[in-house]
């Protein structure tokens, strides 16, 4: 690789009507302690370029950890056959209108680079964080963990794209379990997880979370479950976020909307028609597509087609604006997306994806909000999901929860479980928190496409109140 | 991939490996573990192509042990022996810089002695340049959607006390669903080592009969308790959740099993239910990430009761209990529930008035220490009366505990296992599948 990506395009021998090559180099560290000790050590680094042609219409793909100048040519020789071999079935006919040119970098912004990180320093917080865990003898597992993960993308394409982004993340979790008879209860703190450097591992806040984590894992062993029946519920941003994730932002995935999904995630309940006009929920929601929040998990400039990735509603005051769909979904289905044709490495084509999907916030201090709900439980800290193939019935559970009573929050209360359909639940949202209830969730982990490929999202939400809704909690 | 290139790969590990362990110091061990593919995707979608690709990698890890502290490092290769010697080399030095400054593992697991393994197993497989047209022409007046994926499959392992083990295959998978107009489906898998287009041209002849059923207006069900019939794949679902902490050895020690209640006593499963690994089929090495080798059958769940959670020598080592040769995970690799006594032609007369649920959909714990489980139904699910399938049923949303259907509710299971082929693809093409019965289960709660 001694030659500029650029030059290396320009060097290929092709019949391609279009060629693009994206380099994707990752180094990624984890780190797991456990009860005071070391648990595990690793570190991921790949690296390799994924070749894509478009011949007579049809998009391939060839990904290649090799890249010397032989195999790059036979990789670039490969994407162009396969390409050709597909063409009489393809599904639609895209042209170099497709790829656009585009040029331009993104650097994650960081304090504290992580490769300066001593695995030593991050083993050493997180192996205090546990200790700081167990605050009694009944929590009898502690877990500490944190991941570490520089990217940098290149691309450069053949109608004269060049685009390089440089990534920097970090998340960590902990994690307390108490037992007492035959009573578990796990308490987390979520996976929080940020775009920047080493300054987000900050001892003091682990230490401050470890305690209070210890601690509610205790008061859970003595909580009542969760009762049965239908309550206003306020669910804090680290359950909303993933709420979001999976009743608006799967749903308004274009590729899903046009049925390439079906086999795997599912389809969506949304038509093509909805969009422009579908109360999606009340006027209170607006849901935006931003890439461009400094910090959060999946912030970027361009997408993985090289283009332009923009603020832009998806939903406002309620209403379906807009689809989350790439250039490629876009031309198939003639509905407005956003830049987010993204790939989770070098070895997978790149497809519709979320990036930031966040809920604005509205103007109901926490407080406020609590003050005026009569019967109602506040939920925190997701611990289950499910929801069907169209993204309509879900049901979800809760680490812990507060019973609201009279404009108060009460009993704590354990095994917290709700359900519903995204087409009532939405409309049911009642109060949207301000700013100061404002926070950045996301995940490592979402998994879709055929082949299979696992993504990172960010999601900034508020805590939100919804009317209506059925709870329930754990039973045998 | 050409036998003669997976020969030089095997061998150009061996030289790697080799190289690696000779620059080892008197306190230092290693084991290194390989994992690489040759693949050829295609996506479907309205059987056209959607996108086509074609992908080369490997990735060698290695566990690297100075004294107690231990640091791994995993590493894509090149396929260039100088090359990823060279790297090789270099990730040495990181690791010993690594281990310098980290505590030490208080359960680390060395590597040991023991048995060598090597298996290949060859197949054929349909060729490029005519694919696209033998997958699709027969479906051309189908909604069909899906992915065909194949291609050669490697793992290998080896560490500095001279162990050796090597596994590859050569394998496709035609993973799909046939949609009708009203958006019903049904799923259908074809898979193996060669490929034969008269059986998928069967396979898919099948699905297009089941697809004609679906076209009945579905029935929409109210909540409550249902007697069901789960098929094989609708089976394989709950077994692939339940192995997510529900099997391994680690959980139950730390808080997190769903099987505490059965560990202790307190609660109990069907004697007619029975679940072990099982390698006799190979279709997935036996060895594991530390070397050891999993013996051919390991009972786990012995009708009803707890044999033995997977345990892996970490686990073994901590709480003093005896390994099982499972994996990292403690995930089980190749499962197999034991078969019932349920005839398949008389399946919809036994089940009389119920539902017949080919799949399941998205399954997770909704209380992990009650071993409830949620999740959908999905694909072609059926409401039969009086042994006769009247119709199609709208998607139910379940919520139930293991030890309602695998104890006291489950009434029988079909008399042959299925095997039901792992479709991942993250990361890699995943190896194996489930062996599975269908079974038979009173009063099952569907709630929304």
């Amino acid at each position: 690789m001694s030659k500029d990506l650029k030059e290396r395009l320009q060097a290929l021998h092709h019949k391609a009507d279009w060629i693009g090559l994206r380099k994707v180099k990752e180094t990624q560290r984890s780190y797991l302690a456990r009860n005071g000790k070391y648990e595990h050590s690793e570190t991921n680094k790949d690296q390799g370029l994924m070749v894509e042609a478009l011949v007579d219409g049809q998009f391939a793909y060839c990904g290649t950890a090799n890249m010397d100048e032989q195999a790059l040519q036979e990789a670039c020789d490969r994407a162009t056959h396969l390409a050709k071999c597909m063409a009489s079935q393809k599904i639609f006919s895209f042209t170099t209108d497709h790829r656009p040119a585009n040029s331009g970098h993104y650097h994650s912004s960081t304090n504290l680079p992580l490769d300066k990180a001593m695995g030593s320093e991050v083993m050493e917080v997180l192996i205090d964080a546990t200790q700081k865990m167990k605050v009694s003898d009944k929590i009898i597992n502690c877990l500490a963990r944190a991941l570490l993960v520089e990217q940098e993308i290149t691309l450069v394409s053949s109608s004269g794209s060049h685009i390089q982004q440089f990534i920097s993340l970090v998340a960590s979790n902990l994690s307390a379990t108490a037992q007492e008879g035959t009573e578990t209860q796990t308490r987390t703190t979520g996976f929080p997880c940020r775009q920047g450097g080493f300054e987000l591992l900050n001892r003091a806040t682990f230490q401050t979370d470890a305690e209070r984590v210890g601690k509610e894992a205790l008061e859970l062993l003595q909580a009542e479950e969760c009762p049965i029946g239908t309550y206003d519920l306020v669910l804090a941003p680290d359950q909303l976020y993933l709420q979001v994730h999976e009743s608006i932002g799967h749903p308004l995935e274009l590729d899903r909307i046009l049925g390439d999904e079906r086999n795997y995630a599912g389809w969506s309940f949304v038509q093509p028609s909805d969009f422009g006009q579908l109360q999606y929920g009340s006027p209170l929601l607006n849901a935006v597509f931003d890439p461009t929040l400094v910090g959060e998990y999946a912030s970027y400039a361009f997408d993985d087609t090289g283009l332009p990735a923009t603020h832009q509603y998806l939903i406002k005051d309620g209403i379906l604006l807009r689809g989350l769909g790439g250039i490629d979904s876009q031309k198939r289905s003639g509905i407005p997306g956003v830049a987010s044709t993204r790939a989770s490495s070098w070895n997978r084509p790149p497809i519709d994806r979320m990036a930031n999907i966040n809920i604005e916030p509205g103007d109901t201090s926490f407080e406020d909000m609590i003050a005026g709900i009569d019967r109602g439980i506040y939920m925190a800290t997701n611990s289950s999901w499910s929801i069907d193939d169209y993204r309509n019935k879900f049901q979800f559970g809760c680490e812990y929860a507060r019973l609201i009573e009279n404009g108060k929050l009460t009993k704590i209360l354990k095994n917290p479980n709700y359900r519903g359909a995204t087409s009532t639940f939405w409309k049911n949202l009642k109060r949207v928190g301000d700013s100061s209830t404002f926070e950045t969730w996301g995940s490592s982990f979402c998994g879709k496409g055929e082949p299979n490929q696992v993504i990172r999202v960010g999601h900034a939400v508020p805590v939100c109140l919804f009317e209506n809704v059925d709870v329930f909690g754990g039973s045998s | 991939m050409k036998n003669n290139k997976r020969q030089q790969q095997k061998q150009n590990l061996k030289t790697l490996a080799e190289a690696l362990f000779q620059e080892l110091k008197a306190n230092e061990h290693m084991t290194l573990s390989y994992v690489g593919e040759e693949s050829l995707f295609i996506r479907i979608n309205q059987a056209k192509v959607r996108q086509a690709s074609d992908i080369s990698q490997g990735h060698v890890s290695i566990d690297f042990f100075a004294g107690h502290r231990h640091t791994a490092i995993t590493f894509s290769i090149t396929g260039i022996l100088e090359e990823d010697l060279k790297q090789a080399l270099n990730i040495l030095e990181e690791c010993r810089k690594e281990c310098e400054a980290l505590p030490e593992d208080p359960y680390a697991i060395f590597p040991e002695t023991g048995e060598n393994s090597e298996e290949d197993h060859e197949g054929s497989l349909p060729p490029l340049e005519t694919l696209a047209d033998t997958l699709l022409s027969p479906a051309k007046s189908e909604d069909l959607v899906g992915l065909f994926a194949s291609g050669t499959l490697m793992r290998g392992y080896m560490n500095s006390k001279g162990q050796r083990h090597w596994f590859s295959t050569e394998n496709f998978c035609f993973d799909y669903s046939l949609y009708t107009p009203s958006q019903s489906a049904i799923k259908a898998t074809y898979a193996g080592n060669d490929w034969h287009e008269a059986m998928y041209l069967s396979t898919l002849r099948q699905a297009k009969d089941q697809l004609k059923i679906l076209e009945r207006e579905p029935r929409k069900l109210n909540p409550g308790k249902y007697r069901i019939y789960f098929a094989p794949a609708a089976v394989a679902e709950l077994v692939l959740v339940f192995s997510w902490h529900g099997l391994s050895g680690s959980a139950l020690m730390q808080g997190h099993s769903p099987l505490k209640k059965l560990s202790t006593g307190e609660s109990s499963l069907s004697p007619l239910f029975s679940l072990e690994e099982d390698f006799h089929q190979g279709l997935v090495p036996r060895f594991n990430e530390f070397g050891d080798v999993s013996p051919l059958k390991v009972p786990l769940i012995t009708k009803g009761k707890l044999t033995s959670p997977l345990i892996n020598r970490r686990t073994a080592q901590e709480y003093g209990l005896q390994s099982n040769g499972a994996n990292m995970g403690e995930m089980p690799r190749s499962p197999r529930i034991h078969p019932g006594t349920l005839k398949e032609e008389k399946i919809l007369t036994t089940l009389g008035t119920g539902l017949y649920i080919s799949n399941l959909h998205y399954l997770n714990w909704s209380d992990l220490q009650h071993g409830r489980l949620t999740g959908m139904t999905r694909y072609g699910c059926f409401w039969v009366e009086n042994g006769e399938i009247v119709s199609p049923i709208q998607n139910m949303r379940f919520d139930e505990t293991l030890y309602h259907f695998w104890g006291s509710s489950l009434e029988d299971l079909s008399d042959q296992t299925v095997l039901v082929p792992k479709t991942s693809t993250y990361g890699e093409r995943t190896l194996g599948g489930l062996s599975v019965p269908g079974m038979m289960v009173n009063d099952f709660s569907l709630t929304f």
